[in-house]
């Protein structure tokens, strides 16, 4: 019998020597959660991935009137050592917690820092300006690094349509976020928020009892909370 | 600047028809689709050897996997032959660019092209980064006065590999029910007339099962193609878009349930068949659709010819593309279309695929009347003359291409360069069981 729920499955062997941090902050506060990269392991025929983290998320949010301003930084070892450094502010917004509406993103390699690509985003009225392009979009904007801190306090059944802009850089309108359901992970309940939708394999936000982000798992990617805390 | 910049962007292990332009309802494919609408569809397009390595050699060499020696992956490349990246760069003032997957067994691709961004075995890890990498260039270099060859290597749908498991379960097992929006099976799901040997089949999953793994493998088709929406945005936001050639297509396709299979090595069409799509605004035609029929080593010949290059070197199989996209359609062109990998050959025409295993066994279909390969018409006495037909094409291409010459010739590489092809050329095949 299968005793990880279907959402942790990526993360299944990890999970064995996995403690989650000690603190406990609101996510609604002045606040910075660090997670850890990791890869599905050993799934690959040749070899080539293993247990160890390939990354680090570190996302710091800042109460601003109305919303919260961003900062991220994540580090990943994927084809290259790429370096995501971003600014995010957002507005809050009684569908999923809070939309953005602005952003910018310096994306480089660490090996050539001095080749750098940068985006920026503006919302304004159902339409996001990115770069030089216009993009119509009727729903609330989000993306992985904001739905964590925007899903903490949602306590009732959602289903709702939602743009994301993924990494900053692809945006992808008719996704829908739904739940929380809840799920057992060895004994202790989780409640599960699942993201599907254009070009997503689903996505899961999960947090333990004590309404912390704890776990969040795309496909072969995962995020695992190593640190919370008040900044 | 006279010669176009030139983007190939490669996506692995797609099937051909997962793109909502050419009417999947179950996949949405808004930057494919832009491509398909601003060029030239080839719809009968098909790798020249429908795994990786053999595929990619294929691309780089504009030679088939009996010259170029990468047989299936673990066989590296003849050390003798040219790529395209030194082909380009010996002939032309290209600059010669790589980000993403290469995997061309035993050539570094750094000896080829300035690598920007390296692959990961992981499209999840890789693809973002690829074309952030090739839109970062593109920006960088909008205003060079010499033109660019840049080769995207998106990986996706390939992770759909490390997702199922052939023995394990398949994603995030357990959570399909939840989900609404589950394709249906396709129509040759069961169907049990096919070789006994057959590869990637998968019987012990459930009907759910297959419509989430299905799923699966548009959601990676979705993501590649919000990455090649990145790699045109910026081609059009720096004022490319009319100077730039753009190729898109696929290493081989993807068994997505078909016949009950995932992955691909094989020559049903889910895995053989490709999508290739080619523009240029204002100089290819818009949204037209193509039925020549294209092998992969076609796209390297096409890539010399724009690029103002020779021919590869001995590429006897390969023909530039650019004449049909400037609608001629008077020239001379194959009338059918070989695949071969290590344990079978194959060939299509306008109505019948015939597939000849080494082991002995034999598969014939008649597209025409069974689009989906239900029925093997191989022990039909009625078709001699369609094997017969086969068979003299067979033994022609045997004649044509120049096998392997590299170092290592041993195991399958070997077998197949010795035994098939002197076979091929003796017209045993079809015609020593039809008695010709």
């Amino acid at each position: 019998m299968n005793i990880i729920p279907a959402e942790l499955n990526a993360i299944a062997g990890q999970l064995q020597n996995y403690d989650a941090p000690n603190q406990t902050v609101q996510l609604d506060s002045n606040c910075k959660l660090t997670y850890e990269i990791l890869q599905w392991a050993k799934t690959h025929p040749d070899g080539l991935t293993d247990d160890r983290p390939i990354g680090t998320v570190e996302i710091s949010r800042y109460n601003k009137e109305n919303g919260a301003e961003y900062q991220i930084v994540e580090k990943r070892n994927g084809g290259g050592r790429e370096i995501y450094e971003a600014t995010v502010t957002t507005a809050r917004d009684e569908r999923i917690g809070e939309s953005i509406q602005n952003w910018k993103l310096d994306w480089y390699q660490a090996e050539t820092p001095d080749k750098r690509l940068l985006i920026n985003g503006t919302v304004r009225e159902a339409t996001i300006e990115m770069n030089k392009k216009h993009l119509s979009a009727d729903t609330p904007i989000s993306c992985q690094w904001i739905l964590p801190f925007a899903l903490a306090n949602q306590t009732t059944q959602m289903d709702e349509a939602f743009t994301t802009i993924d990494e900053l850089t692809y945006c992808k309108t008719g996704q829908l976020l739904h739940g929380p359901e809840q799920i057992e992970v060895r004994g202790q309940s989780f409640l599960s928020f699942r993201h599907t939708g254009y070009g997503t394999l689903p996505i899961h936000y999960v947090f333990d009892p004590q309404r912390r982000p704890i776990f969040i798992t795309f496909t072969l990617l995962s995020w695992t909370l190593r640190d919370i805390e008040r900044i | 600047m006279s010669q176009p910049n030139i983007v190939f962007i490669h996506t692995d292990q797609q099937h051909h028809l997962a793109i909502s332009a050419y009417g999947n309802s179950d996949v949405s494919t808004p930057n494919m689709d832009r491509l398909i609408a601003e060029g030239v569809s080839f719809r009968q397009s098909y790798s020249a050897n429908p795994v990786c390595c053999p595929a990619r050699a294929s691309w780089y060499t504009g030679r088939m996997s009996v010259e170029h020696g990468v047989i299936s992956n673990p066989f590296p490349i003849d050390p003798n032959l040219p790529d395209l990246g030194q082909w380009l760069t010996a002939h032309t003032d290209y600059n010669c660019i790589y980000s993403g997957k290469w995997h061309v067994t035993g050539r570094d691709v750094a000896n080829s092209f300035d690598v920007i961004y390296d692959r990961h075995p992981y499209g999840e890890l890789q693809d973002s980064g690829a074309a952030r990498a090739a839109a970062q260039y593109i920006a960088e270099h909008a205003n060079d006065t010499r033109p660019f060859f840049l080769s995207v290597g998106l990986l996706n749908p390939h992770d759909c590999c490390y997702v199922c498991g052939v023995n394990g379960p398949v994603g995030k097992y357990g959570m399909e029910p939840q989900l609404s929006d589950l394709p249906d099976l396709p129509g040759n799901f069961d169907t049990d007339l096919l070789p006994q040997n057959q590869r990637h089949r998968v019987d012990h999953w459930s009907e759910t099962d297959w419509q989430y793994y299905i799923y699966q493998c548009y959601r990676m088709v979705e993501t590649v193609d919000a990455q090649i929406g990145l790699i045109y945005d910026t081609l059009e936001n720096n004022g490319l878009i009319e100077n730039t050639l753009i190729i898109f297509t696929a290493d081989h396709g993807e068994g997505s349930g078909h016949h009950r299979r995932i992955l691909k090595g094989f020559f049903e069409e889910e895995a053989w068949a490709v999508p290739l799509v080619i523009s240029q605004r204002g100089s290819i035609p818009n949204g037209q659709n193509d039925s020549h029929f294209i092998s992969g080593v076609d796209i390297p010949a096409t890539i010399c010819d724009y690029a103002g290059a020779p021919p590869l070197p001995d590429a006897t199989y390969a023909n530039s593309l650019r004449p049909l996209l400037k609608g001629n359609d008077d020239i001379a062109w194959r009338e059918s279309v070989i695949g071969e990998n290590a344990s079978a050959i194959a060939i299509r025409d306008d109505q019948y695929k015939s597939i000849l295993y080494d082991s002995g066994e034999r598969t014939l279909y008649d597209l025409s009347n069974d689009p989906l390969e239900k029925r093997n018409l191989a022990s039909d006495p009625g078709l001699d003359d369609v094997k017969h037909k086969h068979a003299a094409y067979l033994a022609e291409y045997a004649n044509t291409v120049i096998p392997y010459s590299g170092p290592d010739k041993t195991g399958e590489r070997d077998r197949v360069r010795e035994e098939r092809m002197e076979n091929l050329k003796q017209g045993k095949g079809w015609t020593e069981e039809v008695g010709s």
